[in-house]
Formats: structure tokens, C-alpha cells, sequence
């Protein structure tokens, strides 16, 4: 008799500690703030990866929207999300170029630099070429070389896939060729990046330039080429020598709360974000604190 | 005359005219639907082809926006327009358009540049060669036409395709009129298909039809295999070198698919007579049956005649009408029982004399008439025996009227125990009695003796006293002289002897001449 009331009364208890257990989880859970960002691809996946740490460290919830589709998400949805931040609703945005003066006053925006990333130019698997010298690769997207064996490569027409983003602002492919007009006009023109590599992918004649971050998938045929001998590392972006590169950021909108002050200043200069700004040859734009 | 007004009879036309009306019906539809399926069969026939006509303007409008949707593709165009404007492999334009397209339910597919350049499908020469052949690379508007090539009749929409305001070339995509399309429609439309060219059917959706087979129509009809088709010519296109296609009913199948509804309808009938029937059978046993014999019960009540009737334990209307009606007759048999038990009483209380309980004297003069033609009948002799108390007044005298009438009793007494059941036996008078008795004159002196013997060996007796009691008897013979009426004369005979028999000295037995010996 003893015994069975026993059993019972262990059972009960243990159903309150289950109930219990969820209870405080669930309250634990709704404690955290949580935090949401979205903006371009590149950012993103920098952010991915540290995003473990930021939660930890900073006690917070991190919703993070980049590279959901093939089209990803670009730097005016990083913009548009930033300006939806208010107290409650704590939203920040990432671009990969510099935004012009004009619209940073006129959104109320402010621009936490994160680090210069290469930008790599791409070329088909099959193109024999290992290296391209800095003016044959302006020339080439310029439109003054046409076929590849001007550059040394084999008699093919050149095919240029391109991904005109942000016209209006400084940085990123402004640095192959300053403006869209001067490109060479028989070209791809796509929409995301996911296209650029996939039209160099499928042309043997292609060539584009991607972010150093972009992951490429083993199916696609994509070789990178050294500009002049020199190869994309951040190193190379420190000293000048590599001349491609574009700008990634974080940008808010109004105050910022404490954690998301905390998590940006970590994500400029944290030893994770280290970590993964050398994985991806980034070049920090912070400087670490002492 | 008037019996078909029954209910009965009613019943019985009712449901022999409605059995007739479905016979009828089934007869007339039989002879009437051949004709008539036949010749909706032929509106059906050309029904059905223009429906497939317009079956095949909807796929081909269908096969116009699946290549418009290629066109519209932008990536498609800019790598058409690298491949055209540079003049590189088209493998990355072909690998584009399996990536994105290659999905698309479409038979073959071509993509020519604006120099007559297969840049895809490069197997399908016939349709390029088509394509060219019309002129359809120098960016004229849409194209759908029919083609006839390695894959059989097909149906092709051709597009140009253009790039920054640049021809680029056409695109062109089919879908095949072949044996999987045809048995699609089909089976849309329950007839058969014959793809001809030449008058030979190249292509039909009829099993084991040779490719060799002849076909040839004449008034909408086509003999194929053996077997007579209404066929009607389905347009595709304007072409006079295409194969034509036809579409065709077979009689055959019709007359099957006739039968079969003739067969349904039959059952159907049979089952509405049978239905018929057994509505009419339970109404004949449910109401006029119980109708018939509840009118058979009142002619018989009418007639006289109260015969039992059993309660019925249906709670219908009937079977009220008849428990009524049965506890009514119950009531008037009842009634006429206690009337003839009265009328019984009666007549015996006006044949019997009250304190013997012998027949009276009228009794006597109804009776007689029937036993003398009776035994005159049968030729048989009928003797009457007249009994008279010897001193009777003397004991009403000395020992009262209730002993007197006491005496009276034990003399009826004595004359049931001496008479046999077949004698008569009256009170006449006050302490006169009388036998009639068959048998002659002898026999009835016999009866007569014995009685005499009993009754003077007998005395009365009772409490306070014992009274010897004698009678006289006087004895007679009806004969045929007497006549029915001869009562009076028989009578008159025998109380001669009687009166013989007391002016003897009483207590002896007289037997009287006949009257025409005493003559």
C-alpha cells in the first residue's frame, strides 16, 4: 500500500517538474530579445557564422535573413530593414558598399563599417589562364579586349556576366570599371550573384567578379584568377596591392539598444569575427581595442 | 352488368392498364430507338469532331504561351543573344534551357539564331528544315501551324525571339498528334480517331489496324475492319499534304450501347410490372379480399342466414368494419335464438297438455292428417285407443282435486312406460287420454291390455293413502275410407267401444267394428 502511494506520489512529482521545466523554459525564451537583421549575401554569411557567439555573449535572439533564395537580398533591403528598428522591434541591416552621404542624412542612418572584402574575378573552369594582368581584366570588362587570346587564352569570344548593383553608390565593381556606361554592353546582365557564378558556371567564355565570401557548390564550374600576379587576401587589400574590393557594413536607424550596440561592436572587432574575416581574407575595418 | 362496378374489378383494370401502358411504352421504345439513336448519333458525331477541333485550337494556344514563356525568360534571351552576337558553343544556352524549362510538357523543341543556326535541338532536322523553309527566322509575329515530320503529325508554335529591339533567331516548340494524344481523346470523347493520308489510315486508335488500311468515306459513313463507322473529318489546319484526322462512331458500339439501354429498359418494365403486380396483389389481399368476404358475410346476414364470423386482429379500417359487424350478427343470432326458443316454448305450451305434459287435443286434429296419409302411404294400419278413469269423480270427490290430479299424472306415467316412442300420446279431456298408435286393431288392443294389466296392478299411491285406479279402453282402426278427415269418425268409433267397454263393468279393453262392417 505504502509503495503504491509512493509510486504515485513520484509520478505526480515528476509531471510538476516536466510542467515546470517547460514553464520556466518557455518564459526563459520569451526573456530573450530578440534581434533581426537582413541585408546582402555577403555580411550574411560572415554573420551566420558568429551568430552562435553573438547569441551566447550577448544574451539575445538573432533572426538573420541574406541568402534565403538564389536572388538573395541586396544592400536596399538591408537599408529598409535598419529603418524599421524602434523599441521593441530592434532590426539592423548589412550592405557591401559604402552608402553615399546624401543617403545616409536623408534616412537617418548610421553606418558601422565592417570590414573590405576582395572582390574575385571568376572565370570558367576550362579557361586555361590562371591570371589576367589588372588592365587586361579593366580592358576585357571595358569591352577593348574581346577574345580570349588576346589575354593569352585560347581563341574564344570573351563572355562577361555581370551583376550591376547599386549604381548609385561608391565601391564594389566601380573599382573594375568607375562607371556602368564604360562597361562593355554585349554582356549577361543578371539580377544576384547566385546568377553571375552560375553564367561563368555554364560559358566557357565567361568571366565576372563575386565577393570573396560567396561559397562556390561544387557542381559549378568557377576558377579563380589572380589579377596581376596578385592574389585577393586581405593582406594584399591592406597593402594595396589587390585592387578589387567592396565594402560591408552594418547600418541602424535611430537609438540603439544596449545588446545591439554590444553586438555590433563585436562584430567589428571580436576574436570571432577574426576568425572568420581571416577564413574569408576580410579585412577588418575596426581596429581591435587594446 | 353491374358487377365490373366492384372494387375488385376496378383494381384489376387499374393495374392491367398501367402493365399495358409499360408494355406499350417498352414496345414503342423499342421500335423507335434504332432510328433514333442512329440519327442522334450522326448530330453526336459532328458534335464531337467540332469539340475536338476546338480541343486542339485550346493545346495550340497552350503551346503558344509555353514558348512565350521561354521567350519572355530573360536569362534565356541574354544568353541567346551572347551565343548569336558573339558566337559561342550554345552548350551553356542548351544547359539553361533543360535548367529551366525542361519541365515543360512539350514534345521537341528548337531554337534556331536568325542565321538558320541550330543552336538546340539539333536532332530534329525536319523541324529546323521546317522552320527555315517558312521563313520563320527573320522575326515575323507568332506561328502555329502542323507539321509532319519523324515524329509524325505535330502541332509546332514558333516564336521570333528578340533582344534589345535585335532579332535573335525563333523558337519553336510541338506537341505530338500521335497514338498517346489520340487515345487521350479518345477516351474524351468515346469514339475513334484515324490519322489518313492518301486514303490510308497511317495512325488509328483502334487496336490491330493495319498501317496499309484503306479508308474511304462516303455519305459521313466508313467501312474499317470489317466494321461500319459515322465519321466526320476533324480540321487541322489547311495543309492538303498533312495526313487528315477523323473521327469516327462505331455502329457496332452504338447498336451494343442501344442494346444495353434496351436491356436496362426491360428490366426496368419488368421490374415496374412485377411492381405492378405485386402492388395490385397486396391491395386485393388487403382490401379487397377483406372486402369481398365482409360482402359475402351481409349477403349471407341478407339471405337469413347469421353465421359466425371470426374477429380479425387487423387494426385497419376493414378489419373495424368486420369486428363490427361480426359482434352485430353475434347480437342477432342471440336475438333469434331466444325468439325461437319463445316460439318454441309456445308451441310446445300450445300442443301439450300442462299437467301431464302429453299433447293436447289440438294437437291431436294438426297430427292426424299427416300420420293417416302417412301410414296410408306406406300402406300401414294406424289404430286409435280412447282411455277413460273408471270413477274418476269419485276420487275427486272423496280425496280432492290435486290428488285427482295426481291420479291423472300416474296414468300419463303408465302410459309412457307401456307405449313405445313411435305411439302419440294426448290428454283429451278431463280424465280422457288417447293413443295413436301404428298397427291395426289388434295391436292397438294389445297396447291397450297392457296398459290396463299395469295400471290395475299398479295402484296409486302416495303419503296418506293408496287409491286403486281402472281405466276403459276403447279401441279403433283407421281405415282409408276414413280420409285425413275422419278424426271424428275414428273417434266416434272408438268411444262406442269405450262406452261398450264401461257398460261391461269397466276396467276392460273394446275394440270397435270399422265402420263399414258396423254398416
Amino acid at each position: 500500500m505504502n509503495n503504491h502511494r509512493l509510486c504515485w506520489l513520484s509520478r505526480i512529482a515528476g509531471v510538476w517538474l516536466v510542467f515546470g521545466w517547460a514553464i520556466a523554459g518557455a518564459a526563459e525564451t520569451a526573456s530573450v530579445p530578440t534581434i533581426t537583421g537582413a541585408g546582402e549575401a555577403f555580411t550574411w554569411v560572415l554573420l551566420d557564422e558568429i551568430r552562435p557567439k553573438l547569441e551566447r555573449d550577448h544574451g539575445l535572439r538573432l533572426s538573420l535573413y541574406g541568402k534565403d533564395s538564389m536572388l538573395g537580398h541586396g544592400c536596399s533591403v538591408g537599408i529598409k530593414k535598419a529603418r524599421e528598428n524602434h523599441a521593441g522591434n530592434e532590426t539592423f541591416g548589412f550592405v557591401c558598399c559604402p552608402l553615399t552621404k546624401e543617403e545616409v542624412d536623408k534616412e537617418g542612418l548610421t553606418v558601422h563599417p565592417v570590414a573590405l572584402e576582395p572582390l574575385i574575378i571568376i572565370v570558367n573552369k576550362s579557361n586555361p589562364l590562371r591570371d589576367i594582368p589588372i588592365e587586361k581584366v579593366r580592358a576585357i570588362f571595358r569591352g577593348e579586349i574581346r577574345n580570349w587570346k588576346e589575354v593569352g587564352g585560347e581563341d574564344r569570344p570573351i563572355v562577361i556576366v555581370l551583376r550591376p548593383h547599386c549604381p548609385q553608390r561608391p565601391g564594389h565593381w566601380k573599382t573594375i570599371v568607375p562607371t556602368l556606361e564604360q562597361f562593355r554592353k554585349d554582356r549577361i546582365e543578371v539580377k544576384a550573384e547566385a546568377e553571375v557564378v552560375q553564367g561563368v558556371s555554364d560559358f566557357a567564355e565567361g568571366i565576372g567578379n563575386i565577393g570573396s565570401t560567396w561559397v562556390f557548390e561544387p557542381s559549378q564550374h568557377i576558377k579563380v584568377v589572380t589579377v596581376s600576379g596578385v592574389t585577393p587576401t586581405a593582406e594584399n587589400l591592406r597593402n594595396k596591392s589587390y585592387p578589387f574590393y567592396q565594402e560591408q557594413s552594418i547600418v541602424t536607424h535611430g537609438e540603439l539598444s544596449v545588446p545591439l550596440a554590444n553586438m555590433i561592436r563585436e562584430v567589428q572587432s571580436g576574436e570571432d569575427f577574426r576568425a572568420v574575416a581571416k577564413k574569408y581574407e576580410l579585412l577588418p575595418l575596426v581596429p581591435t581595442p587594446p | 352488368m353491374s358487377a365490373p362496378r366492384t372494387y375488385r374489378f376496378r383494381l384489376v383494370l387499374y393495374i392491367s392498364v398501367l402493365l399495358l401502358f409499360l408494355v406499350a411504352a417498352l414496345v414503342l421504345s423499342y421500335h423507335s430507338s434504332n432510328n433514333l439513336v442512329l440519327k442522334e448519333a450522326e448530330n453526336n458525331a459532328a458534335r464531337l469532331a467540332q469539340q475536338i477541333e476546338g480541343q486542339i485550337k485550346i493545346e495550340a494556344r497552350d503551346l503558344v504561351e509555353r514558348a512565350k514563356m521561354v521567350r519572355d525568360n530573360t536569362g534565356f534571351t541574354s544568353y541567346l543573344y551572347i551565343a548569336v552576337s558573339l558566337g559561342t558553343d550554345s552548350g551553356a544556352l542548351r544547359d539553361l534551357y533543360q535548367r529551366q524549362f525542361g519541365w515543360l510538357q512539350i514534345d521537341r523543341s528548337v531554337v534556331l539564331s536568325r542565321s538558320g543556326k541550330v543552336l538546340i535541338g539539333a536532332q530534329h532536322a525536319d523541324l529546323s528544315k521546317a522552320l527555315i523553309a517558312r521563313g520563320l527566322m527573320a522575326g515575323a509575329g507568332e506561328h502555329q501551324f502542323y507539321h509532319e515530320g519523324q515524329h509524325g503529325l505535330e502541332m509546332v508554335a514558333a516564336l521570333p525571339i528578340n533582344y534589345r529591339s535585335e532579332s535573335l533567331g525563333v523558337i519553336a516548340i510541338t506537341k505530338t498528334l500521335g497514338a498517346a494524344w489520340m487515345h487521350v481523346v479518345r477516351q474524351m470523347s468515346g469514339g475513334q480517331l484515324f490519322l489518313v493520308k492518301d486514303g490510308q489510315i497511317v495512325l488509328s486508335t483502334i487496336a490491330g489496324t493495319r498501317g496499309d488500311q484503306t479508308f474511304v468515306s462516303s455519305n459521313d459513313r466508313a467501312d474499317i475492319n470489317g466494321e461500319s463507322y459515322l465519321v466526320r473529318r476533324v480540321v487541322i489546319g489547311d495543309d492538303p499534304r498533312l495526313p487528315q484526322l477523323w473521327f469516327g462512331l462505331s455502329q457496332q458500339e452504338l447498336t451494343a450501347h442501344l442494346n444495353e439501354q434496351r436491356n436496362r429498359l426491360l428490366a426496368l418494365v419488368l421490374a415496374g410490372c412485377l411492381g405492378g403486380l405485386m402492388i395490385g396483389f397486396l391491395m386485393l389481399r388487403n382490401f379487397s379480399a377483406p372486402l369481398g368476404r365482409l360482402m359475402k358475410l351481409i349477403e349471407e346476414v341478407g339471405a337469413g342466414r347469421l353465421p359466425e364470423i371470426r374477429r380479425v386482429h387487423s387494426h385497419d379500417e376493414i378489419g373495424y368494419l368486420t369486428n363490427r359487424f361480426s359482434e352485430m350478427v353475434t347480437s342477432l343470432r342471440e336475438h333469434q335464438d331466444e325468439v325461437k326458443r319463445t316460439q318454441e316454448l309456445l308451441q310446445h305450451e300450445a300442443t301439450t297438455d300442462s299437467l301431464t305434459g302429453l299433447y293436447n287435443r289440438r294437437y291431436l286434429y294438426n297430427l292426424f292428417p299427416k300420420l293417416w296419409s302417412e301410414a296410408m302411404r306406406s300402406n300401414k294400419s294406424l289404430a286409435l285407443i280412447i282411455i277413460d278413469i273408471d270413477h274418476f269423480k269419485k276420487i275427486n270427490d272423496r280425496y280432492g282435486h290435486p290428488t285427482g290430479d295426481s291420479v291423472l299424472l300416474h296414468l300419463a306415467i303408465v302410459l309412457r312406460a307401456n307405449c313405445r316412442e313411435s305411439d302419440f300420446l294426448f290428454r283429451i279431456g278431463g280424465e280422457e287420454f288417447l293413443i295413436l298408435t301404428s298397427g291395426d286393431k289388434e295391436g292397438g288392443t294389445q297396447v291397450a291390455e297392457k296398459i290396463r294389466g299395469t295400471l290395475e296392478r299398479e295402484p296409486y299411491s302416495d303419503a296418506e293413502c293408496i287409491i286403486p285406479v281402472t281405466a276403459s279402453f276403447g279401441v279403433a282402426q283407421a281405415d282409408a275410407g276414413d280420409g285425413t278427415g275422419g278424426l271424428e269418425q275414428l273417434m266416434q268409433r272408438a268411444d262406442q267401444a269405450l262406452y261398450v267397454a264401461k257398460k261391461g263393468g269397466r276396467n276392460r279393453v273394446v275394440a270397435s267394428y270399422p265402420q263399414r262392417e258396423s254398416a
